[in-house]
């Protein structure tokens, strides 16, 4: 224990930050009614076969162009970034789907999200905000 | 008769625009594709594809998508395309469709209906035959996909129905039924080329229905799927008069000259696997149709009427491995085979090894180079041949790039 705090200070000492792996969460508008989303339905949404909440209204998604929040979120999909961009092509230009809103930043996709009712994105669970609701997948 | 076909295409449209101007989740997407293909041997498409290449491989396309209302998507597409000698980039209605989505209609079943013109699912990638950016290679495997018969399996006017069903330990089954009709061009492309090369000037194409469906097994396995497809086309009918020099054993020129295939059968049963960059795809085509070809015959002695009854099936398949090696670079290679037997007695078969190269340079642009060496002449007309000859062993290459937002 004490070898550990003398460690941990003499890294702090030289200026090395311990590493904090960050925690990505689900995230949809403050007025959705979801309060848990199991993996399947993620995916449904996230690779367009659904574009419908329960109750009806769209599913606007939104997504990071890079990042660990979003390849976190292509390890959930299973699929790499180039499978989830040519996934979304394929629905684009056959009709069957409205291709997702691309940001280049957490904030920018919180804020995305704050704003546009049916909105859901995947990113670090400390950027949640006023207008935003964190959604555990089940 | 092309009214009709034209007339739920442009009830669409005129709905598309309508309530595309209401909605405010409009987008607009679109892609230009150029190709160069150059053939070693023998011609493909183009004459002037041998030897010294051409420019005339190309693909466009513009598309406006809305949800006007609640569950309810519109949209349509513009597209346009040159493959040597074929299309000569005439602007066509590529889809024009709505869906509604009843959303989940029974524990675990989700369930949409279409209407309009909208791309035929036939296969694993039939849909996306003209989207150049969703494929390593240049070329889906012609042996399935053969772009001379395009026109009759790009897409269909009519109705569409779409079920999703989780079935729990088993997996994600989804489902699609269709029917309608088609419409085709009777005085130029692949499928006038066809009945050219039998000597018919075509005055008319036409098909009674279309009729299709395909379940996709998306089975416990993360990125593996299984697909069959069926597709029936009943009574295409080629209509014309006899164009050949005539003569003894020959049929009369300038008479009528008629061909119908009562049903055409195309079946396709599709596996696919993507683990981590790595995509393997495999799929097995069985096609059969029986024609019935009528005219008048001239025995040596006089003229008769004359009907040849023919069936006709072909066998193919093909096997691709594609890796994405880098962020931005990705392999493919395949074998594909194809063999066609008539039961009047002749056979004809092919095989062919490509290998392709993709490069993303922006998330937008990519470009593409594929080589193909092909044995067997199942894929070539002897009337785009600059020498009139078909050799057996031949080849291409391709160049593509594709730009799209």
């Amino acid at each position: 224990m004490r070898i550990t705090v003398l460690i941990s200070l003499f890294a702090m000492t030289i200026g090395i930050a311990p590493t904090v792996s960050a925690e990505e969460t689900v995230l949809v508008n403050g007025a959705s009614a979801l309060t848990t989303i199991s993996d399947d339905d993620l995916k449904d949404y996230y690779l367009g076969k659904k574009a419908s909440w329960p109750d009806g209204s769209k599913v606007t998604v939104v997504v990071l162009k890079d990042g660990a929040s979003h390849e976190s979120l292509m390890k959930k999909l299973g699929k790499s970034t180039s499978q989830f961009s040519t996934g979304w092509k394929k629905l684009v230009f056959t009709g069957k789907g409205s291709m997702p809103e691309q940001v280049g930043s957490e904030d920018e996709l919180v804020a995305f999200v704050a704003k546009t009712p049916g909105s859901i994105g995947y990113a670090d669970a400390g950027k949640v905000k006023d207008g935003v609701k964190a959604v555990p997948a089940k | 008769m092309h009214s009709r076909y034209f007339f739920i295409p442009t009830l669409s449209l005129i709905a598309g625009i309508g309530v595309a101007q209401a909605a405010d989740d409009l987008q607009i997407h679109g892609f230009v594709s150029q190709g160069y293909l150059v053939t070693m041997n023998n011609a493909l498409f183009a004459a002037q594809s041998e030897d010294n290449g051409t420019f005339e491989f190309n693909e466009m396309a513009l598309n406006v998508v809305a949800t006007p209302i609640e569950r309810l998507r519109v949209g349509i597409q513009v597209a346009a395309q040159d493959l040597g000698d074929s299309f000569n980039n005439k602007p066509t209605i590529d889809w024009a469709f709505g869906n509604y989505s009843f959303g989940t209609i029974a524990p675990g079943v989700d369930f949409s209906v279409s209407a309009g013109r909208f791309k035929m699912g036939h296969g694993l990638y039939n849909d996306y035959r003209d989207l150049d950016m969703t494929r390593s290679s240049v070329f889906l495997p012609m042996a399935v996909y053969n772009p001379r018969w395009r026109e009759i399996i790009l897409a269909v006017n009519g109705v569409g129905a779409n079920a999703s069903i989780q079935a729990g330990a088993m997996g994600v089954f989804d489902i699609n039924g269709f029917a309608g009709n088609n419409n085709f061009s009777a005085s130029e492309g692949p499928l006038h080329d066809i009945f050219a090369d039998i000597d018919q000037d075509t005055s008319s194409l036409s098909t009674q229905s279309v009729l299709g469906g395909q379940i996709t097994w998306n089975v416990p396995v993360e990125g593996l799927k299984l697909k069959y497809s069926l597709l029936d086309a009943t009574q295409f009918k080629s209509l014309g008069t006899y164009s050949g020099a005539g003569g003894p054993g020959s049929f009369v020129p300038g008479t009528a000259f008629n061909l119908t295939m009562t049903n055409y059968w195309d079946n396709i049963a599709s596996v696919e696997y993507q683990w981590k960059e790595f995509t393997l795809a495999a799929e097995y085509d069985y096609t059969y149709y029986r024609s019935k070809i009528n005219g008048t015959f001239n025995t040596g002695f006089g003229n008769i009427p004359l009907e040849l009854d023919q069936a006709t099936a072909t066998h193919a398949t093909y096997i691709s491995a594609a890796y994405r090696v880098l962020p931005k670079w990705e392999v493919v290679g395949g074998w594909q085979w194809s063999q066609t037997e008539l039961d009047l007695g002749s056979s004809t078969k092919w095989y062919a090894w490509n290998a392709a190269v993709r490069y993303d340079v922006k998330e937008n642009w990519l470009i593409k180079a594929e080589y193909q060496w092909t044995h067997g002449t199942g894929l070539l007309r002897t009337a785009e041949q600059p020498d009139g000859t078909l050799e057996e062993t031949w080849g291409y290459f391709a160049l593509k790039t594709t730009f799209d937002f």
